[in-house]
């Protein structure tokens, strides 16, 4: 049977990088090197929280989780709102109006068309694996079936990282092999009080602040946990510092 | 395909036939939440013993032996045969005798690879499974662990009829082989038990966050750096009892506010 096969070639990759030792970016360059795309980023869905990037096969894909994170819009969490594949092969032509911050700033960056998956494991609903190509052109249909299988390896392997481990915490395996990033909800928290807002709203000042400064959310949530941004209750207004003061 | 081109919204999946009748051709409207599905169901129902059968017939065509089969640790510790390169009654026996004496169990217990051992009667290490591996006209025996970052799932046990050993080329291939029976196998057990630990992932994911949310307002409300959020969240905790993310929750809701949190015990020199 075909599929068995391309599940094979999967694990294969798999272990192969496994035996090099694994690192962050492993499974996403799995899933880069299967379905042959430039790159791969894959993210997990919390509850009541922005989704995490969880790992990334090269830099571009990593920024891209970045810019899907700020703007709350992009290929992963498209796919996992559809709850199926989603794509645009030409971001200079994108579809429909989802797009609109994203697709600019992802050229900008040297990505010319997106797929999106959404990851599941039967009916749990896990997070998604995105795709970027550097150049503009839909899926073939065997990169579309491939990308499916290993959005449904991908699931099952974070979760395998965490099986075992302590009620209310990270495997170990997954706090070193994810980058996963808590300091935007530490500047949520410190925004929140400086604005007397509510952590979503401070959530939501901080998406739009970095937005329009044009930086990464991370960036700016580093900025403020460093006190060299702050949001001002009185006027509603950010203000940064130079590092002097 | 292209007239769907210009919809507005994101472009979904192309609905078309797939080769060798893979992916059911039902109708478009149904197939849209279906095709996730499928291959969900592949990886979930896929027979990890089609799979490690599969392993097993490889390892034979593209090594020098000619038996192999895979086995795996149950529980208890105790190993047990799932898949072999052959059906045969004979070599089954060979796998089966194995669950408590052989190769295969000092395999799994030292999670290292047994390799090149000769079959010669009578034999202390194995007094039940060498003689009827000889008898069987086995003359070496090979076993490679099944193991990912530190546990040990089970083995891949390779048998040669011929005397001499098998080459470290060969040893890498087998190996290989059995990393990729162990990543089938993790697959297939994460499958049963994903929404429990999909909650549970999710419950530590939103712990963090929580407690990170209340940090950043700890620190700001109180002027001080996030250690010193942090140990004061660990105080309060500590002093009443409750959990670090209930704190942080009460915090974050309102609930409490961050004047009415607990100090941590003062250190020397500081107030």
């Amino acid at each position: 049977m075909k599929s068995t096969e391309r599940l094979i070639a999967i694990y294969d990759d798999m272990a192969r990088l496994e035996r090099q030792g694994a690192s962050s970016g492993s499974l996403c360059s799995v899933a880069k090197n299967i379905v042959q795309l430039t790159g791969a980023g894959i993210t997990v869905e919390v509850l009541n929280s922005p989704m995490m990037p969880l790992c990334s096969s090269n830099e571009v894909s990593r920024a891209l989780l970045d810019l899907e994170v700020t703007l709350g819009e992009g290929p992963c969490t498209a796919a996992l709102h559809s709850e199926i594949a989603v794509d645009q092969p030409d971001l200079s032509t994108p579809m429909g109006h989802e797009l609109m911050a994203y697709a600019p700033m992802a050229l900008a960056i040297g990505v010319q068309a997106v797929f999106g998956f959404p990851v599941r494991i039967g009916v749990v609903q896990f997070g998604a694996l995105g795709f970027y190509r550097d150049r503009p052109g839909a899926l073939s249909e065997s990169q579309r079936s491939d990308g499916y299988l290993m959005a449904s390896v991908v699931g099952r392997t974070v979760l395998a990282m965490q099986s075992g481990a302590d009620s209310g915490t990270l495997s170990v395996e997954l706090r070193n092999l994810t980058l996963f990033e808590f300091s935007v909800h530490q500047a949520s928290g410190i925004v929140a009080v400086q604005g007397a807002m509510s952590i979503k709203d401070a959530l939501i000042s901080l998406r739009m602040h970095a937005h329009a400064s044009e930086i990464s959310l991370a960036e700016l949530s580093a900025r403020v946990i460093a006190r060299r941004v702050r949001f001002d209750a009185k006027d509603r207004t950010w203000t940064e510092r130079t590092l002097e003061q | 395909m292209k007239s769907s081109a210009r919809q507005p919204g994101w472009r979904y999946a192309d609905l078309g036939p797939r080769e060798e009748g893979e992916f059911l051709v039902v109708r478009e409207s149904l197939v849209v939440a279906t095709l996730v599905e499928l291959a969900d169901n592949l990886v979930d129902n896929f027979d990890v013993i089609d799979i490690l059968t599969m392993l097993s017939r490889r390892s034979v065509e593209a090594i020098d032996v000619d038996a192999a089969g895979v086995m795996l640790a149950l529980p208890g510790g105790e190993l047990q045969f799932v898949a072999s390169s052959s059906e045969s009654m004979k070599v089954l026996e060979l796998f089966q005798i194995q669950s408590n004496e052989g190769p295969c169990v000092d395999c799994f217990t030292s999670g290292a690879a047994v390799v090149n051992q000769s079959l010669v009667v009578p034999d202390d290490r194995w007094p039940r499974f060498t003689p009827r591996a000889v008898d069987l006209g086995f003359r070496s025996v090979h076993c490679l662990p099944m193991r990912l970052r530190g546990r040990t799932l089970g083995a891949l046990n390779l048998f040669r009829a011929r005397t001499g050993g098998v080459s470290s080329e060969d040893i890498v291939v087998a190996q290989g082989l059995a990393d990729i029976a162990t990543i089938a196998i993790l697959q297939h057990q994460t499958s049963q038990t994903a929404q429990r630990i999909n909650d549970q992932l999710n419950f530590a994911l939103n712990s963090r966050i929580i407690i990170e949310q209340a940090k950043g307002m700890v620190s700001q409300a109180a002027q001080c750096d996030m250690d010193a959020a942090f140990a004061q969240l660990r105080a309060h905790a500590r002093n009443h009892n409750y959990r670090l993310t209930d704190v942080a929750t009460m915090i974050v809701t309102g609930t409490v506010a961050i004047t009415e949190l607990d100090h941590p015990p003062t250190r020397k020199n500081s107030q």
